[in-house]
């Protein structure tokens, strides 16, 4: 599975280095309009927006893309001609998009320590008071350290359940309709209905447990021990029973 | 000794059959023409033994295993189409090649790509139909696979390079491989083939040693090929 997962990242090389230069280029904004000040500091929050969403995104869609294209462009013959098994390739896959997915919340947040350090170094620390009224009012509803990285690792497991969701989906639509026109929209379908059917499934889960499906309870001790708990293990169990269906499909039906 | 063997073989869907119902049996040691004209199921064929595509019913058997990562150990599937990855440089497809093939031999590789006037830092993205058919047809034969089939191998290659290929594919061939090769070109093809599969609309129409079917028909396997064919 180690050259397979060589290869994926050989061929997400030249992809690498132009996001790397996309977040330069934004990164080189939030610190303009830090500086400026003043109105831009609207900018700087749509920049942090468009880095963090913006990033998300655009992981979601290069797993997707290379995937879908490996099932249907005739260079995905390359590594399915290789004497490897459906679990082997898509493990590569998977593990890969996994480490694209953490390096990405990493730079995210190395960015934001950076640029929060920067912001408070311009503008809060001078007008005194500003800082301690936010903390006066928000203080108590955020997170320690911990908490957060609880939070984080959450939200990492739903992310990386929606990569899964959509492997998933392209696996399905290749199986049942293998060479149809509008393949991409009907995989696109294919993944809404699974997470329609995935969130009905969860929701009856939280419900059974009698945790809220929905919304953040900011008792974050209680948050922890009890929905995110819930959440990581039914978030992983998703995971790789998704995992496991597509590998059987690429294994046992899937025609190239 | 047989090599390859496929039982009752189908794929497609009710009367729409690409591969109907083929039984044959392949032997080590010899060159075979899998023949026919586009359509005929030669491509789907081979894309099941190579293990691309999937049966709709019957088997297949290499060395006596069902198709899987085993089978693709030894086996060397060069498909018609364009299948290497853009990115890669022709030194990163040996690479490729090296790494999951153990059958794959890099002095070999190095020499084919020398002998079809390639050079090793040529970005595959930016090679023409005609080297982009070299390179698949050099890396193809630079294992030493017991079975091998290259689906149209002449497809987009000059008439000079032509010779070039079928001297490869000869230099290849010995007692404990056996190559397939399924083509259009069949005056080219016919002296270097002991065996032909004569396939139509599916199904195997003629099956025999190439010289005991020229001998018991008084024909070239050319002359077979349009009498076969002509009323398609």
């Amino acid at each position: 599975m180690l050259k397979l997962m060589k290869y994926e990242i050989l061929r997400k090389q030249r992809l690498l280095y132009i996001s790397l230069v996309i977040v330069a280029v934004i990164e080189a904004g939030i610190v303009y309009t830090l500086y400026r000040g003043g109105n831009s500091l609207a900018i700087f929050s749509i920049l942090v927006f468009l880095l963090g969403f913006g990033g998300l995104v655009f992981i979601l869609i290069d797993n997707i893309i290379m995937y879908s294209s490996d099932l249907t462009k005739k260079q995905g013959y390359m590594i399915f001609l290789a004497p490897r098994n459906g679990y082997q390739i898509l493990g590569a896959k998977v593990v890969i998009g996994f480490i694209e997915l953490i390096a990405g919340f990493l730079l995210y947040f190395i960015l934001m320590f950076l640029n929060s350090s920067l912001f408070y170094h311009l503008h809060v620390e001078e007008k005194t008071g500003l800082l301690s009224l936010f903390l006066e009012n928000f203080g108590d509803i955020l997170p320690n350290s911990y908490e957060a990285f609880m939070i984080l690792l959450a939200l990492i497991l739903i992310w990386f359940s929606y990569i899964l969701t959509m492997y998933l989906a392209i696996t399905l639509r290749k199986t049942v309709l293998s060479n149809v026109k509008f393949s991409g929209i009907i995989s696109f379908v294919f993944f809404i209905v699974l997470v329609i059917l995935i969130s009905f499934i969860k929701t009856k889960i939280y419900e059974l447990f009698g945790f809220p499906a929905f919304g953040i309870d900011f008792n974050y001790d209680k948050l922890i021990k009890g929905q995110l708990t819930a959440s990581y293990i039914i978030d992983s169990i998703f995971i790789l029973i998704m995992f496991f269906t597509s590998g059987y499909l690429l294994n046992k039906r899937v025609d190239l | 000794m047989q090599l390859l063997e496929t039982n009752h073989l189908t794929k497609g869907f009710l009367s729409k059959k690409a591969v109907n119902g083929i039984t044959l049996q392949i032997e080590k040691g010899k060159v075979y023409g899998l023949l026919g004209p586009n359509g005929s199921g030669k491509t789907t064929l081979m894309k099941m033994v190579a293990g691309l595509l999937h049966p709709s019913s019957g088997d297949i058997q290499i060395d006596g295993k069902p198709i899987g990562a085993e089978t693709k150990k030894i086996t060397a599937y060069m498909s018609t189409e364009n299948f290497i990855y853009g990115y890669m440089s022709i030194k990163t497809v040996g690479k490729f090649f090296k790494d999951f093939y153990e059958d794959f031999r890099p002095q070999e590789f190095e020499k084919l790509i020398d002998y079809m006037e390639l050079e090793m830092n040529m970005k595959v993205a930016s090679l023409s139909t005609g080297m982009a058919s070299k390179l698949k047809i050099a890396a193809t034969l630079s294992r030493n696979s017991k079975l091998f089939m290259l689906d149209e191998p002449l497809n987009g290659i000059d008439l000079v390079a032509r010779e070039k290929i079928l001297n490869a594919i000869v230099e290849k061939a010995n007692w404990d491989n056996t190559i397939i090769i399924s083509s259009h070109l069949v005056d080219q093809m016919e002296k270097i083939l002991d065996d032909v599969i004569f396939i139509k609309d599916g199904e195997v129409v003629l099956k025999g040693s190439a010289e005991v079917v020229r001998e018991q028909r008084g024909k070239s396997i050319v002359d077979l090929y349009k009498e076969v064919y002509t009323s398609c």
